[in-house]
């Protein structure tokens, strides 16, 4: 189960009103390579892991990746504090709040709305190791993209920091998958999926 | 205590958390790792002293931790995305 | 750039967790085996050893207390922060 510490894993202190860039920082809370996704994917695939050091790894991400969606509202919170009707007209962010006012809600940058289609739950040790490092990876590049965006040392402090996670992520997931790899033949590692197959005669 | 307490107790509750935070990744993909488990009951130790006193001077951090029998205190501290948390 | 063709026992040889040793000092070994040995369609990402990690303020900062997992964004080639 899960506890909450009343604190940020990161502190976010943004000062200046942007809603322009809240718009696309939004989409690292409800966009397909978002924490929320990244949250839903591990915390979905580890309960049939069969191997206890990747459930716990899966575990441990998947509750990192809910402190990360709360860093990412905070930061699109704090953007749009006190906003004025000017400064929605001028911004393009007067779609979001018709729809949501200022409340958070999860939605990519473009407006779609979060979908459980951006992630896979396959039940196969190896395809899901592998559907996490390209999901580390997107998230890498969509920070990327942010920063070239936002140049506030404000807002580019807390993103610099989560860019640097995805980049952790990937390592750890990577060793994941070679300790699924050290648990299976290498003459074939696709002989079976560990999750699901029984010993032959079973 | 005063307020540079308070922030001294903070910052160590967010720095020693975070090597926590990122030595239990490295724990989990290498559980006989001497080295980083000595770290981890090094500034796991540290983090939940700087824990415990930040409940008693400033309020809970949890809501198991609220030590007021006269008051919730859980809902009176602000919440972390206001500013300056 | 690795050289996918350096012997066995090479600093830049692909690792395996086969026969993890741990000497009097605590520290973990790791055999190394060469990549042209390991199996052909899967990914391998190389094993991280505990090194020297960031000080608590600086690795909170950078996002990670681990140096070797320190790669920023630099939005430019040729440079590296």
């Amino acid at each position: 189960m899960w506890n909450y510490e009343k604190r940020l894993q990161y502190p976010v202190n943004i000062t200046s009103t942007n809603p322009a860039m809240a718009q696309v920082i939004i989409s690292q809370f409800g966009g397909p390579d978002g924490e929320v996704g990244a949250t839903m994917r591990y915390l979905s695939q580890r309960y049939t892991m069969p191997y206890r050091e990747v459930a716990g790894l899966l575990t441990d991400i998947g509750t990192e990746e809910l402190a990360h969606m709360e860093i990412v509202s905070t930061i699109v919170y704090q953007l749009t504090k006190n906003l004025s009707i000017e400064e929605i007209k001028a911004s393009g962010f007067d779609k979001y709040y018709v729809d949501h006012t200022t409340g958070i809600y999860p939605v990519a940058a473009s407006g779609t709305p979060f979908s459980a289609a951006a992630f896979q739950s396959k039940g196969d040790a190896i395809t899901d190791l592998h559907e996490d490092m390209a999901a580390e990876q997107k998230a890498r590049t969509t920070y990327d993209n942010i920063l070239r965006l936002v140049k506030d040392p404000e807002i580019v402090d807390p993103i610099r920091f989560l860019r640097a996670r995805e980049v952790v992520h990937y390592q750890r997931f990577g060793e994941a998958l070679r300790i699924v790899q050290d648990r299976l033949d290498p003459k074939n590692f696709y002989a079976y999926n560990p999750e699901f197959d029984r010993v032959k005669g079973r | 205590m005063t307020p540079n307490e308070r922030n001294e107790l903070l910052n160590y509750i967010y720095t020693a958390g975070f090597a926590v935070d990122d030595t239990v990744l490295y724990l989990d993909t290498h559980p006989t790792d001497k080295v980083a488990l000595q770290y981890y009951h090094k500034y796991n130790a540290i983090r939940q002293q700087a824990v415990k006193e930040y409940n008693t001077y400033f309020g809970p951090l949890t809501d198991e931790s609220v030590e007021s029998t006269t008051k919730w205190t859980w809902v009176e501290e602000p919440w972390p995305w206001e500013m300056g948390r | 750039m690795i050289n996918y063709r350096t012997p066995i026992h090479s600093a830049n040889a692909m690792d395996t967790r086969d026969n993890i040793i741990l000497d009097g000092d605590n520290v973990t070994l790791y055999k190394c085996i060469s990549v042209e040995d390991m199996p052909l369609a899967m990914a391998y990402v190389p094993w991280q050893q505990w090194k020297t990690v960031y000080d608590l303020n600086k690795a909170l900062k950078i996002g990670t207390i681990f140096p070797e997992l320190d790669l920023p964004f630099c939005g430019m080639r040729g440079e590296h922060a």
